[in-house]
């Protein structure tokens, strides 16, 4: 078998390494954007919501009434092993 | 001619440079391709500034790139242009090597003060690693934002230990701290243009000074021996 000498790196090839070394800037690197939450409108008769208000109140501390109807979707998902 | 606007010092004046030379040599006639290369786009927002305000001035191209698209669109667009100007941002980043490899002259600027001429090193080692794969690369520097009054030690100081960097000429044109850069900037100006109140021939005849020697010392080099 003819001996064939060694392919040289080509000249794009050799650029392209040259650039990679230099660091990414600021915003350069596009960041993983957060998943954007999807919203939705909740129907509540008035009777639930004055029972979640009154629940709500008589916690300790500030829960929104968003978070807490998040924390009661979880454990319903929770107790039906999805979550 | 190439030239990019490079070095690994943030606020050095870079973007500043290129859109006055931009100015300048769209004024004289030429074809201009400005390329933003700096995430902080302030080249590509004075090019903006300048359309909407002065729609009758010289005019250039501004193309905003990064990374590797900085080599390969200015490899295809230079051929279109007299002159491109790249502005990269003050960090050895993928753009700013990427423009260092198309680039015929590297022009940087420095201001006298320590943290500034600590990163001429750097620069230096910079631009020895790009000739590797462009041999061609002409590097030059400059004092920028130096005493307005001219009568700092600093500035003498500076001057010479630029002028000692193996691999980068020292160009002797002086840019000093004056506020028409700011107001020049801020109308979508370059200082030259500047009318009215804010006109200032000192700083016109400055950069006049430092776009002809950068041009000069290019000219130079490039002629054959």
């Amino acid at each position: 078998m003819a001996l064939r000498a060694k392919p040289q790196q080509s000249k794009e090839a050799e650029a392209n390494a040259f650039i990679d070394q230099g660091g990414s800037v600021a915003g350069g690197a596009a960041p993983a954007k957060p998943q954007k939450a999807i919203t939705f409108t909740l129907r509540l008769d008035p009777e639930t919501n004055d029972l979640l208000d009154e629940e709500l109140a008589s916690l300790k501390g500030h829960i929104s009434k968003n978070t807490w109807i998040i924390h009661a979707i979880l454990q319903r998902l929770e107790s039906s092993g999805r979550a | 001619m190439i030239l990019c606007l490079a070095g690994t010092k943030g606020g050095s004046g870079r973007s500043t440079m290129a859109t006055n030379f931009a100015c300048i040599a769209a004024g004289q006639g030429m074809r201009v391709l400005m390329v933003d290369a700096d995430d902080q786009e302030t080249s590509a927002d004075f090019t903006a500034v300048r359309k909407q305000d002065h729609p009758d001035a010289p005019s250039f191209t501004c193309i905003k790139l990064t990374g590797r698209a900085v080599r390969t669109e200015v490899l295809d667009l230079a051929p279109q242009y007299d002159h491109v100007i790249i502005d990269t941002g003050g960090r050895d980043t993928a753009s700013q090597r990427a423009a260092l490899s198309v680039s015929d002259v590297i022009l940087v600027p420095f201001a006298p003060r320590s943290f500034d001429i600590w990163t001429v090193n750097k620069v230096a080692d910079l631009i020895e690693e790009t000739r590797n794969l462009n041999p061609k690369l002409k590097a030059l520097a400059f004092l920028n934002r130096t005493d307005p009054q001219g009568q700092g030690s600093e500035n003498q100081e500076a001057g010479e230990l630029l002028s000692g960097v193996d691999g980068i000429d020292f160009l002797d044109a002086p840019i000093r701290f004056r506020k028409a850069y700011a107001h020049a900037a801020s109308q979508g100006l370059a200082v030259t243009e500047l009318s009215g109140q804010h006109k200032n021939p000192k700083a016109a005849e400055e950069i006049m000074t430092l776009f002809r020697s950068c041009f000069e010392a290019t000219m130079k080099s490039s002629k054959p021996e």
